[in-house]
């Protein structure tokens, strides 16, 4: 049987959900300005402890003997493993938090963090803000939560759908709810003011047949496709559906063009985060 | 001027593999199977050349500019029949996971390139 979200409902669903991390706004505002970027990240990272001890284990682990003292503050770690870096942990973390406290799977979470990564890696590759494409990587699949969140039941029968009758995950959701992950979750990306690149990505990170313009979108939609063929994190219902020729036109990507490289690293550094964010 | 991998003369070189490490769990003795490139605001700013035996000054060099991975060759002493047992089953899962895969250009080409990236 359907129900019928409405569109009324999600932005009414989006009130009820744990706030939104208002550090993942804080990031975005400041994305243009570097120096101000580090005094005000630090200084917000220092009032939560979860980050700050995160941030201070990744700077421990980047040192190399030599008789170096342990990194024991967020200033000194920040001074080693840079600004960049820094943003990645506080949007991870406190993406994984709000997933837990919307009472999502930590699967939602790794793989949501397996897909930022794939697209800051693209993304870095077609020139593109490497923040924005983890932001937008982190957040593609926010409106399944909100979709789990509200309606767990009928969440698991879209599971079902897809796992037993091999349905893609899009039909399955349209055909139990009257819509799909991506417009929830363009509703939830409104609601929460994010930029509407972001919105757009999440939107339509699936579709198939669109006139690929917005590389941000397809770097989302590439990087979702690598994040399942390289079985990140490893669950038996990781598919390939579709793979639009367009984006990685758009992407200037060549698949025979050696890119063991990009594979590579995307394994290696999902290894790492998932190790060390846990 | 970076030390090289030395193989004594008339000597095959021992059979071996690549594998991706982040560069905080590189150790000195590696060896590096691709160059690293470090571009920090689209400049050069590091770089070790494949072949290169890393030191620990090397790798904290790597670390300072900001690079995330490396390509290190490994010795590869696996039997061969357990090479290709490990080989077989991950393109078994790579089959699985491209079951359902529509015949697109990009698709086919992307399953080849993993395909390929499995066998290494």
């Amino acid at each position: 049987m359907q129900l019928i979200v409405t569109r009324e409902e999600v932005r009414q669903g989006a009130e009820q959900l744990p706030a939104f991390p208002r550090i993942i706004h804080h990031i975005l505002h400041t994305l243009e300005d570097d120096g101000a970027g580090m005094n005000e990240l630090v200084a917000y990272l220092q009032r939560d402890p979860v980050i700050a001890g995160k941030v201070i284990a990744m700077a421990n682990r980047s040192l190399r003997g030599g008789g170096r003292r342990e990194v024991r503050d967020v200033y000194t770690a920040a001074a080693f493993i840079g600004l960049g870096k820094i943003r990645e942990i506080a949007l991870t973390t406190s993406l994984a938090d709000f997933s837990r406290r919307s009472r999502t799977s930590p699967h939602f979470w790794q793989h949501s963090l397996a897909v930022a990564i794939a697209a800051q890696e693209i993304g870095s590759q077609a020139g593109l803000s490497e923040d924005y494409a983890f932001i937008a990587g982190l957040l593609h699949d926010v409106g399944q939560l909100w979709l789990a969140h509200f309606y767990p039941q009928a969440f698991q029968r879209t599971r079902l759908l897809v796992e037993v009758q091999g349905l893609d995950t899009c039909t399955a959701e349209r055909s139990v709810f009257g819509l799909d992950h991506g417009e929830v979750g363009s509703l939830l990306a409104e609601y929460w003011e994010l930029p509407d690149e972001i919105a757009l990505a999440v939107f339509h990170h699936h579709a198939a047949g669109e006139a690929w313009e917005s590389k941000l979108l397809a770097a989302v939609h590439v990087a979702e496709v690598l994040s399942h063929a390289l079985d990140l994190p490893s669950q038996p219902d990781n598919q390939v559906r579709h793979l639009a020729d367009g984006a990685t036109a758009l992407l200037g990507l060549d698949w025979r063009d050696d890119p063991g490289m990009l594979f590579g690293r995307i394994e290696a550094r999902f290894g790492l985060a998932q190790a060390l964010l846990q | 001027m970076p030390d090289r991998a030395a193989t004594a003369p008339g000597e095959a070189p021992p059979p071996h593999r690549e594998r991706h490490l982040p560069c905080v769990d590189l150790e000195p003795g590696m060896i590096l199977a691709r160059p690293v490139k470090v571009c920090q605001r689209g400049v050069l700013s590091y770089s070790l050349g494949a072949g290169t035996v890393l030191t620990d000054n090397s790798i904290g060099q790597l670390l300072a500019h900001g690079a995330e991975c490396a390509c290190i060759a490994e010795a590869d002493g696996r039997p061969e029949s357990q090479r290709r047992a490990e080989t077989e089953r991950h393109l078994e899962r790579l089959a699985a996971i491209f079951s359902h895969a529509e015949p697109t250009p990009a698709t086919q080409a992307l399953l080849a390139a993993l395909q390929d990236y499995r066998r290494r």
